[in-house]
């Protein structure tokens, strides 16, 4: 198992095309995926879960991956949400 | 007399028609229960419906092609439709509640509900909307065992619908089974139902609070989007009124399709070139008969939302449907241009994300570094234009040692078609984006080294201003007149023509229609734009004298201040 902490950096925050962008990422991998805010927490392969984080602009993510692929799957979270999913900062 | 009902207008245009009540089975706030031995047999039934409703969706997003925005909803609603833990926690509601399937979804959705309530954020809140009607579907789908298909049938035709809710799917069905118009009583402007409607056209009313109680079916409709209004049953007076605003839009839209069929000549006689530009090989459907080529394939789509890089027979067929299509007219095909603004795959990410992407490794730049994802792709675009008119566009070009570089790995490419013996155009045109203002002012030296250019107004404007227009800080200072930008343009079609070659602006000027009768004084004789913008844009250029126009074009380069060059460019 792994974990690390991620920013939210897009200035939409993790709303429905990020989120689902998250969960087509975590569809590409075996791991059981969690993404942490706060007190709630929530399955990547759930957009709904993701987008009740109701994580903006700023939030730290803390993500935990667990599983064979563990370490690609981190790698290719890390490198979404380090472009803002792909919107730009 | 007539009644006038209020609501939010989400699309635009004016609907006069009959109405049709459509009833949709709302959320069932009554809990009900199964027996233990039954417990298998409704997980099935629930599966089978999420199952059968992806399925819908699917079909559904199959008969709109080619549009983005449609394509990447309903990609979205079937990420809510595909939800692992929506589906995990109604399976233990079934299993260890004994709830059914209908009340386990209801009550699932009551709690998701509750959820997000305490968001704060009103964009992400609002897609709660969404999963309503996802929920909405999937309750329909259970109750009825078969798919009551409210909107897929021909019952609607010439209709306008009266509903509660309705869901993107419906939208879409609604469209192709040629609906008048849509109101529903709840709903919201920034659903994804709504963002649809408007890109396909359909007029829609939302929140037309009373209008299931007050309409009833075969009820005659006014729909007046701009008026935010419905009228039921309108008096004679008010039927003329709106008929008339109607067949005066009509007319308008008539009249731009009679313009499709003309030539583009201006006024003085000077043959324009109407290019399309295309970024789907499957779009090529959508083109009719009457632009003058394809000014800009964007190949990138080729590359994107997927692991590996596509082959070159890959490459090969997706380009050939192109040509098929365009049949002897010229057809660029521009070859990768990756980075800045455009989402970059996993494939063809290399190294470090970059700082500053648009200043990064990108276009022509990435293409040099990774020579054999180039090669690849040349080698497609060489044996797809087997007999056609090839033109092949290098995007970022900021040296004339670039273009070198880039004719080198063409000819390598060449001569490894030559030994696999594969049949390739040897005659085709190579040209280059302007885009970066270093190349727009070596535009001179650099012209006789290519056959042709294509200016990206977007990118030049952008690296000219130092503005990001993605950026919503500074987005208002994007200004594509900005007198040193029609400079460089002014300088590139002038180095072109004297060097008889080719010029296009292809960015996103060329399809505004402000900016068309500029462009023209400019000098500029070849366009691409979306195929959509072509009709419009037309119909300017054969209302526009091209020489008079040059002649009042100084007075603009000269004018420093924005407010008066607007004016003077509107006054064209």
């Amino acid at each position: 198992m792994i974990t690390k902490k991620l920013l939210i950096m897009n200035k939409l925050g993790l709303h429905a095309r990020a989120a689902a962008k998250v969960v087509s990422t975590a569809n590409k991998f075996k791991s059981n995926i969690t993404l942490v805010k706060g007190d709630k927490n929530a399955d990547a392969r759930s957009i709904m879960k993701i987008l009740m984080l109701s994580a903006s602009k700023g939030s730290d993510i803390e993500i935990i991956v667990d599983g064979n692929d563990q370490k690609d799957a981190m790698k290719s979270l890390e490198k979404l949400f380090h472009n803002g999913f792909d919107e730009g900062i | 007399m007539s009644i006038i009902l209020k609501g939010d207008s989400v699309s635009k245009g004016i609907s006069i028609g009959q109405a049709i009540i459509v009833n949709k089975d709302r959320i069932n706030y009554v809990p009900s229960f199964i027996k233990k031995s039954q417990c298998s047999k409704e997980i099935k039934k629930f599966t089978n419906a999420l199952a059968n409703l992806k399925k819908e969706y699917k079909k559904s997003s199959k008969k709109i092609k080619g549009n983005d925005t449609i394509i990447k909803l309903m990609e979205m609603q079937l990420s809510f439709i595909e939800d692992n833990s929506f589906k995990k926690n109604i399976i233990n509601k079934i299993q260890n509640n004994l709830f059914t399937s209908s009340w386990s979804i209801s009550e699932e959705y009551l709690t998701i509900k509750s959820s997000f309530e305490d968001i704060q954020d009103k964009y992400i809140k609002e897609r709660l909307i969404d999963i309503k009607q996802m929920v909405i579907s999937l309750l329909e789908l259970l109750e009825s065992g078969d798919k009551k298909d409210n909107f897929n049938n021909t019952n609607i035709e010439n209709r306008i619908i009266i509903t509660d809710e309705i869901t993107p799917k419906d939208i879409i069905d609604i469209h192709y089974n040629k609906g008048l118009g849509v109101i529903t009583s709840h709903g919201s402007k920034s659903s994804h139902s709504a963002i649809l409607s408007k890109s396909l056209s359909l007029p829609m009313i939302v929140k037309a609070e009373s209008s299931k109680s007050i309409i009833k079916n075969n009820d005659l409709l006014i729909m007046d989007t701009d008026s935010q209004t419905i009228i039921v049953n309108p008096d004679n007076l008010e039927l003329k009124y709106f008929k008339k605003i109607q067949s005066k839009r009509n007319i308008i839209e008539k009249d731009l399709k009679k313009v499709l069929k003309k030539k583009t000549i201006t006024l003085d006689k000077v043959k324009i070139n109407i290019m399309s530009n295309l970024e789907l090989a499957e779009e090529v459907k959508y083109l009719n008969n009457d632009c003058d080529g394809i000014g800009l394939f964007r190949t990138e789509y080729l590359y994107m939302n997927r692991v590996d890089l596509p082959n070159e027979e890959e490459q090969l067929s997706a380009y050939k449907k192109v040509f098929k299509k365009l049949k002897g007219k010229p057809v660029t095909l521009r070859t990768l241009d990756i980075g800045s603004d455009k989402e970059v795959s996993e494939n063809i990410k290399v190294g470090e994300i970059a700082k500053n992407p648009a200043l990064g490794l990108r276009g022509v730049r990435y293409s040099l570094s990774e020579k054999n994802i180039f090669k690849t792709q040349v080698k497609a675009m060489l044996r797809a234009g087997y007999n056609a008119h090839l033109r092949i566009l290098v995007p970022m070009i900021t040296s004339l040692d670039e273009i070198i570089d880039a004719k080198k790995l063409i000819n390598e490419a060449k001569i490894e078609l030559k030994e696999a013996k594969k049949k390739f155009n040897n005659n085709y045109d190579l040209g280059i984006m302007i885009e970066v203002p270093a190349c727009a002012l070596q535009a001179d030296a650099l012209s006789e080294h290519v056959d042709f250019m294509s200016i990206g107004t977007n990118d030049l404007v952008q690296y000219t201003l130092a503005i990001d227009r993605i950026d919503d800080e500074v987005s208002s200072l994007y200004d594509p007149t900005n007198p040193a930008v029609l400079y460089l343009i002014k300088k590139v079609i002038k180095s072109c023509d004297k060097s008889n070659i080719d010029v296009t602006v292809c960015g996103e000027m060329a399809g505004e229609k402000i900016y068309t009768k500029l462009l023209l004084g400019l000098g500029l004789k070849t366009f691409s734009m979306h195929p959509q913008a072509i009709p419009e844009i037309k119909d300017i250029i054969l209302k526009s004298d091209k020489k008079k126009l040059s002649r009042k074009i100084y007075k603009i380069l000269e004018c420093n201040d924005l407010l008066n060059r607007t004016r003077l460019i509107q006054s064209l």
